[in-house]
């Protein structure tokens, strides 16, 4: 089991299935009805390095997405800012494998 | 006793126990390392790397000094967080490791996990107590 929580508004919720964690954690944070990580995940710059200097690539620009690093806030390789022109970049979430997740394993 | 420790680890400590060998030695911090391929208790697992799962860093991340808290009921718990956060798509991880920092570091414990894969910006985080060693499956 693990718990999921958002790292904007802390909204958690806890699941058993982590096939998409971006889509089983609700909160109120992005109004939109899209998935809330394809956008960071199709991010040409999400090498580790970010994309300094490069526009973003995201097709629809991600301009309704509220759930995104403040602006002025370097990106750290997908999290730009509403004030960063085209940056489609939504809700990072924080997964929390619980005890049992992690016990070590049996022989 | 059963699969949780390293074998060899688990050899150093019962010829300190029952043979009078020296203690062995245990280098701090322990260091959790995140695995793409599960190992067993002979064997290491895979571990990730900064190319397949950026953000981490191959050698995993000090769980702290002191790594656990005292031993209740046969069990210990971790007694510090260690996470990580992506900096673009992971490939799954299903298994954890415990190594020491000696020069060639020796690894202690491992695990498997349910499978996690990140997004990129998400943080994968092992609160305190999450990971625990339990004396029964020594």
């Amino acid at each position: 089991m693990f718990h999921l929580s958002c790292n904007r508004c802390g909204g958690w919720t806890t699941v058993l299935d982590l096939s998409d964690p971006d889509s089983a954690l609700k909160c109120g944070c992005c109004p939109v009805d899209h998935h809330h990580g394809q956008a960071a995940n199709a991010c040409t710059g999400a090498d580790g390095s970010g994309h300094p200097g490069e526009p973003c690539h995201h097709p629809d620009g991600g301009l309704d997405c509220v759930a995104r690093t403040p602006a002025g806030e370097l990106c750290s390789g997908g999290h730009c800012g509403p004030g960063v022109s085209g940056c489609g970049v939504c809700r990072p979430i924080t997964i929390t494998p619980l005890s049992s997740a992690v016990q070590p394993a049996r022989g | 006793m059963a699969n949780m420790t390293d074998r060899t680890r688990a050899a150093s400590l019962m010829d300190f126990v029952l043979h009078g060998s020296s203690a062995p030695t245990i280098t701090a911090p322990y260091k959790l390392r995140l695995m793409t391929a599960a190992g067993s208790n002979t064997s290491n697992g895979t571990e990730a790397t900064s190319g397949n799962c950026p953000g981490y860093t191959a050698g995993g991340s000090t769980m702290g000094s002191p790594a656990f808290g005292t031993n209740s009921a046969g069990v210990s718990s971790s007694a510090n967080a260690v996470s990580w956060t992506a900096t673009g798509s992971w490939t799954a991880i299903v298994g954890v490791e415990i190594w020491d920092s000696a020069g060639t570091p020796l690894r202690w414990l491992q695990g498997t996990i349910t499978s996690v894969t990140l997004s990129n910006g998400n943080t994968l985080n092992f609160a305190a107590g999450s990971i625990t060693a339990d004396a029964s499956q020594w």
